[in-house]
């Protein structure tokens, strides 16, 4: 038997539903903790950022501020393998929209006393350090979380295959939401591994698990506007999930 | 043999294939589109024959699952895990291209090394196909001799003639399935009036690629532009690669087992328009451009099938036309590498 991973999970900018990924995994955890050792973990328990070095990190969130960049390079240090986990962690995710409106604008939309808030610019992890392995989506797929932690207990390199959302969704057999109903679907672009979960249930991709790389999302978007769909959703589409610097619109 | 069943009488024949010990797939009707589905005994009435061209590439999928499991490693054992080879499918209303991308996938399964998996299932699969009664904008099966009519490959086949289908056997296994299942014998009028359904049928089809040299034409193709230009509008998504019959690629992974702490290696569907797929080791990557991803896929069908395994590996469904969110059509891309078209 190999030695137990030693594991932190930290958390930047996000809304922590990455993390509650890994407290459902319900009767995986009890498995999943056998070969596990949680060093530190703020959703269930109120310790101090670890001192002493983690086999492994899982950093949710977005890094927005000072802070949050010098613990980030904190836990980078500690840690052997760093794994951004989630949307935010991987490309700034929801938080990123702000990047491209004058600052406190959508921090003034969103609360009624912004002058509380202390954030910036929101960027993915790679922005300040070296990233070792990603968990994509909004949330993470838990199938993937507990493929991704064995195979660091087993001191290999996890893999998340380089496949679209749009061919899970054609081996599921679906009908086309953006053919048959014109609506924008990020499926043709999008990181898969969720199976495809959106549009199997009726709702156009939103981009959560970001573009995959090699694909064309300029071709994607000619596609939308020959088929009618108006600038406005095409912009609202590229936003919402960071596709947009990928596009460069 | 030629027999009649009626139309009404479909969903009678769907149940006696079930009480025949197979497990049935069929095409049913959704929203938009025709797709196979497992029929239950108590779903035989939503067997719908009236469809072109079903949203998956049916036998494909029987073959080769999207997703399976090839074996499993527990405590230094490996175990493979074959599909039951005593298990019974049947298929009913495979159309004539997909009953012919079976029979190329068979060139490419079961020849040596022969896929122990696929030839389970292949064994194991009962045949029943439609001659094609109508052709949408999209079928081009005539460029290759693959529909809209079948000769050979099924171990029964099916001609709609309006109130009635022909029935006709092409194995033993077909026979003995209907040995018990009380059909008129057909006349030569119901043969001549399948003879003049097909007529009519190949006369829809609209579309075709010219096969003539294809092969050379292809090669001294390599470098045109169009390419580039397909790049620009093709998204990269592999949706071709996954509803295409023929294509045959896999991914594999080893994937943690939690409650054994073993091992279980998956097999999944893989596509040549993805980045990873000529990925190798520290990065490098044979075809790092769209532009000749692309051109594998086209010339995979039009070209390199010839040598690999004797013949062109396209049937003409025009699912990968259909499907492409892009617009990029096949017969068009050779007609224009051919100076056909503009």
């Amino acid at each position: 038997m190999v030695d137990k991973l030693k594991v932190g999970v930290f958390k930047l900018t996000s809304c922590s539903g990455c993390q509650m990924v890994l407290v459902h995994l319900e009767e995986s955890l009890l498995e999943v903790l056998k070969h596990i050792d949680l060093k530190y973990f703020r959703m269930v328990s109120d310790d101090d950022l670890p001192n002493e070095p983690l086999d492994a990190a899982l950093v949710e969130g977005a890094v927005t501020n000072e802070e949050e960049a010098a613990m980030l390079k904190k836990i980078r240090r500690l840690s052997r393998f760093l794994v951004a986990t989630g949307a935010c962690a991987a490309t700034g995710g929801v938080n990123a929209m702000k990047n491209i409106t004058p600052e406190g604008e959508v921090e003034s939309i969103v609360y009624s006393s912004p002058e509380y808030v202390r954030s910036g610019k929101a960027f993915g992890l790679n922005e300040y350090v070296k990233v070792d392995a990603y968990l994509y989506g909004c949330p993470i797929d838990r199938n993937e979380l507990v493929n991704t932690l064995m195979s660091l207990v087993l001191r290999v390199p996890p893999y998340i295959p380089g496949l679209t959302v749009c061919m899970e969704c054609k081996m599921k057999g679906n009908e086309c939401v953006f053919l048959t109903r014109r609506e924008p679907c990020l499926g043709p672009v999008t990181v898969g591994g969720c199976g495809a979960l959106c549009p199997s249930n009726n709702v156009a991709c939103e981009g959560c698990r970001g573009v995959l790389k090699g694909t064309n999302v300029n071709g994607l978007v000619s596609a939308w506007e020959k088929a009618g769909v108006s600038p406005e959703l095409i912009r609202i589409k590229l936003r919402k999930y960071t596709v947009y610097p990928v596009a460069g619109r | 043999m030629s027999f009649i069943i009626k139309r009404e009488d479909i969903p009678h024949f769907s149940r006696h294939v079930i009480s025949k010990g197979y497990t049935l797939f069929a095409p049913v009707k959704g929203e938009f589109k025709h797709s196979f589905k497992k029929i239950a005994e108590n779903q035989v009435e939503d067997v719908s024959l009236d469809f072109v061209r079903t949203t998956m590439p049916p036998l494909k999928s029987l073959l080769i699952p999207p997703r399976e499991t090839l074996l499993k490693i527990r405590n230094g054992k490996v175990e493979e895990t074959l599909p039951d080879a005593t298990s019974r499918t049947a298929i009913l209303g495979v159309h004539p291209c997909d009953v012919n991308a079976m029979s190329l996938l068979e060139r490419v399964y079961m020849d040596r090394p022969k896929d122990p998996y696929f030839e389970a299932r292949r064994k194991s699969l009962l045949v029943i196909a439609l001659n094609c009664k109508t052709a949408d904008e999209y079928c081009f099966c005539t460029s290759f001799g693959t529909g809209p009519s079948l000769e050979e490959g099924f171990d029964l086949l099916l001609t709609d003639l309006g109130d009635r289908f022909l029935l006709e056997t092409g194995s033993r296994k077909g026979a003995e399935l209907i040995s018990d299942f009380y059909m008129p014998r057909a006349t030569s009028t119901d043969i001549l009036e399948k003879d003049d359904t097909i007529r009519r049928v190949k006369g829809m089809i609209r579309r075709h690629v010219n096969t003539a040299g294809l092969q050379r034409i292809m090669i001294g193709a390599l470098y045109n532009p169009i390419w580039n230009e397909l790049a620009g509008m093709c998204t990269g998504c592999g949706a071709c690669n996954m509803v295409c019959p023929t294509c045959f690629c896999f991914n594999m992974t080893d994937e943690p087992e939690l409650d054994s702490g073993g091992t279980v290696r998956i097999r999944t569907w893989d596509g040549c328009l993805l980045w990873e797929y000529a990925e190798v080791a520290l990065g490098g990557n044979f075809r790092r451009d769209l532009s000749a991803r692309i051109r594998q896929f086209v010339n995979h069908k039009m070209n390199y099938w010839l040598n690999q395994y004797g013949s062109l590996g396209c049937v003409g469904c025009g699912r990968c036309i259909e499907q492409c969110p892009a617009g990029i059509d096949i017969t068009r891309v050779v007609a224009r590498l051919r100076g056909e078209t503009p």
